[in-house]
């Protein structure tokens, strides 16, 4: 096999970083814009910062073989995002044979486990993940990220969510408690 | 003195800004991505109280709604004008004039534009008045359900065929339809794909024929309890875009009816001809012989046993998924072939299949998700053990299992951590440490029945209470529970809807002011033989904003006048009551005129009080 191409891409911020082809292939943003040509070049990234794109980076490492075996089956990331689906379960659409069962359920354990630590970010961050998931379209990390905000908002009272992410209560008491009645008995 | 103000007041809200808002860094359509996250009614409600944006947002992104009040139909549809699926069958008194007043207003009509699913079931007052508008006003609606509507009939079934567009129609139990008000729907309803007929007696074969000829388009189709002959069956063998087939107690139905369609629907995959009592494992094999592609079969309650040839033509269904059959004599050996060979099994149904031992389950099911082996005596520990290996179940009945204890389902309890409903129907054997077990390691459970579970008490209802997600609760004769066990519900199952104590006769006032004041989202409550007072009575249905189900029978330490007052307090927004018959004539005709115009049902109960 031929050494990887390296591409080189530049922050919004003036620093540049060198990755492997297979790596940025995650996403399709960068994907596309390599398959338009732009691949000999510097690739600039005007909406990622040199702060965040390391993390993007590292998820893009690590889901690098599960999109290598989708390239090679099917054009690309398919996977609809099901909305009744409430976590991303990536690899478990595909109905696997009995003997790489074990194997697959100890894969999905790992990346689990993997997953945890990646998302143990404080709120700045988890926002600019988001962001640079949107623009880079990245569907998993994109899920993941929206995951992991919505994880901080379950439960909650709107007091706190309004706590936890600095919002203003905008509202007035009369609007407030209107909302509150009809949300409490009118619907579900 | 102003100058240190404003440099406490700069001071104090430097200390609050520890990031920025969300508001101003996340666009909206990553706030809608985070919104797609939250599912669950409770969570989406608080994230729209948290602001104006926040409510904004929530209202673009809702797309299905389930209305409690009809009064407050013309406000929501302003608040969500996107909506797919409005659904009216939780109204009270959903009727013509209701439908012309909401909907004959242009404004409220503009955002009914979308609309592509109604749900009207139960809503027996309505008619083709009504109906003539609901087709005007939705010129979207592929999907309506109709189920229940024991008023609907073949006029109202012609103000139905006028919407063109329908491709999913529920007529269940609907008396009054005849051949002639489905000729009318099939005529005009040229692109149905999915219609269910069940429980419309009135339909005969000509009925079928006509369907069959004209709405080739239809993919699911539901004929259950009706009297439709052979003849039916030769006609559906044309559809030949029918995958899914329901036929549930016909009995005029035999195994060469059945033959009929081994040789048509070449894209059957789905069949029930349960309860059919002239069908055999012949008739089932000849279906499964020409159909490879099937992947789910329910049987039972007809034949006494799947024969050796059915069983081995089963385990050649490569995309098998789902096996329900019950009442009949399923061997470990036929459950063997079928689970070695059907790798995509995750639903498997073997309900009073006497003879059951589950080995094989736990070692080739792997994929399981719903098992229902309700009245299985050979379901023990040891097979309970055997059976949490499949760590994907969602969904376990194990009804009138009297051969497992609490050893067996503590093995359910830490390993199948994903299961979402649990049934224990008279299960003698269990007890508090069972639930402790299931309460540490199911943290999803939404549905759990422990009715006549005799053995416990207070201390197994503590467990259940750190159950956030529990929804329905079925806990009926549990006589050893008290006030504590009850409140410890209250407080900690945040998410209770439904709950049925018929008969927990240890249970006092103190239990049921707790239930009334820290579950107010409960919408079902079955309070019969319980020994709840006027005061407390009338503080619950006056405290639970939501009920609208009540069954209020044989409540002996209540009063004419605990009753009156207490059904005056929820008048507004009770939808069904069960009460003794003799309250017919003791309570205020203005009470009982006033619940029959906000559409209240109430079934009056003759039963006589069994005492144990």
């Amino acid at each position: 096999m031929a050494s990887p191409k390296v591409i080189v891409l530049r922050t919004c911020d003036g620093e540049t970083f060198e990755v492997d082809e297979s790596v940025v292939y995650v996403s399709e943003t960068i994907k596309n814009m390599i398959e338009d040509g732009c691949g000999d070049g510097v690739i600039p990234l005007p909406n990622v910062s040199s702060k965040i794109f390391p993390k993007v980076i590292e998820y893009c490492k690590k889901h690098v073989s599960d999109f290598e075996s989708l390239k090679k089956t099917s054009n690309g990331d398919e996977k609809e995002k099901d909305k009744d689906d409430d976590s991303s379960k990536k690899g478990k659409e595909a109905v696997p044979d009995v003997e790489e069962d074990a194997e697959e359920k100890a894969r999905v354990e790992e990346l689990k486990e993997w997953e945890t630590t990646y998302m143990d970010i404080d709120q700045q961050v988890l926002f600019d993940l988001l962001q640079a998931a949107n623009y880079l379209n990245i569907k998993g990390l994109l899920l993941m990220a929206a995951e992991k905000a919505a994880s901080m908002i379950r439960g909650k009272t709107p007091e706190q969510i309004r706590e936890t992410f600095n919002i203003k209560n905008d509202f007035t008491p009369e609007e407030y408690e209107e909302v509150r009645r009809e949300n409490a008995w009118a619907f579900e | 003195m102003t100058m240190t103000m404003m440099m406490m007041e700069a001071m104090v809200a430097k200390a609050s800004v520890r990031f920025p808002s969300i508001l101003t860094v996340l666009t909206e359509d990553l706030l809608l991505r985070i919104l797609d996250m939250l599912i669950e009614n409770s969570h989406r409600k608080s994230w729209s109280l948290v602001c104006k944006e926040f409510l904004r947002l929530e209202s673009i992104h809702r797309r299905s709604l389930r209305v409690f009040r009809h009064d407050s139909l013309p406000r929501l549809l302003r608040r969500y004008q996107f909506l797919d699926l409005l659904d009216l069958s939780a109204c009270p008194c959903v009727d013509d004039a209701t439908m012309a007043l909401l909907f004959g207003s242009p404004y409220i009509s503009f955002s009914a534009r979308w609309i592509k699913t109604l749900v009207l079931s139960r809503t027996s007052a309505l008619r083709s008045g009504g109906l003539e508008v609901v087709v005007r006003s939705f010129p979207c609606l592929q999907e309506i359900d109709l189920s229940y509507c024991c008023g609907f009939g073949d006029r109202d079934a012609s103000a139905l065929s006028h919407a063109q567009g329908l491709k999913v129609l529920k007529l269940v139990k609907c008396l009054r339809v005849t051949d002639f008000g489905l000729a009318k729907i099939v005529v005009g309803c040229v692109k149905l794909e999915n219609l269910s007929l069940k429980w419309c007696l009135k339909i005969t074969d000509l009925g079928i024929e006509l369907l069959s000829k004209k709405c080739t388009a239809l993919r699911i189709l539901d004929l259950s309890y009706l009297k439709v002959t052979n003849k039916s069956l030769h006609s559906i063998s044309s559809l030949w875009r029918l995958e899914v087939l329901y036929m549930v107690g016909c009995s005029s139905v035999d195994d060469d009816g059945l033959h009929f369609l081994s040789n048509g629907n070449p894209s059957l995959q789905c069949i029930d001809v349960s309860r059919c009592n002239n069908v055999s494992s012949r008739g089932l094999l000849s279906v499964v012989r020409g159909h490879k592609g099937l992947h789910q079969i329910t049987t039972g309650y007809s034949f006494s046993e799947l024969s050796k040839p059915l069983v081995y033509k089963l385990s050649e269904l490569r995309n098998l998924k789902s096996i329900n059959v019950y009442a009949a004599g399923v061997s470990d050996w036929s459950l063997e072939i079928i689970g070695n060979n059907c790798k995509h099994l995750v639903e498997i149904g073997l309900s009073k299949c006497a003879e059951m031992g589950l080995g094989c389950l736990g070692s080739c099911c792997l994929l399981l998700e719903e098992l229902d082996l309700t009245d299985c005596m050979g379901v023990n520990d040891a097979g309970l053990e055997q059976l949490s290996r499949c760590m994907d179940l969602l969904c376990l009945k194990l009804g009138l299992c009297m051969n497992i204890s609490d050893k067996g389902l503590s093995h359910i309890g830490h390993k199948c951590t994903k299961l979402l409903e649990l049934d224990l129907y008279r299960c003698k054997g269990i007890g508090d440490y069972g639930l402790a077990a299931i309460a540490s390691g199911c943290k999803k459970l939404k549905k759990l029945n422990i009715c006549y579970c005799v053995e416990i008490s207070d201390e197994g209802l503590k467990h259940l209470s750190t159950l956030e997600e529990l929804v329905d609760l079925e806990m009926r004769s549990l006589l050893k529970v008290t006030s504590v066990g009850l409140t410890a519900i209250a407080v900690g199952c945040k998410s209770l809807a439904e709950l049925d104590m018929k008969r927990c006769c240890g249970v006092c006032d103190a239990g049921f002011w707790a239930l009334a004041h820290y579950s107010p989202n409960i919408r079902q409550i079955n309070l019969s033989q319980c020994r709840i007072s006027d005061v407390a009575l009338y503080i619950a249905m006056g405290k639970m904003k939501c009920l609208q189900v009540a069954k209020l029978v044989h409540l002996t330490h209540v009063s004419v006048e605990g009753f009156e007052l207490a059904l005056r307090a929820s008048c507004i927004r009770l939808k069904k009551l069960k009460l003794l018959s003799t309250l017919m004539f003791l309570l205020s005709s203005e009470l009982l005129q006033v619940l029959q115009a906000r559409g209240c049902k109430i079934r009056w109960m003759e039963k006589a009080l069994i005492l144990d």
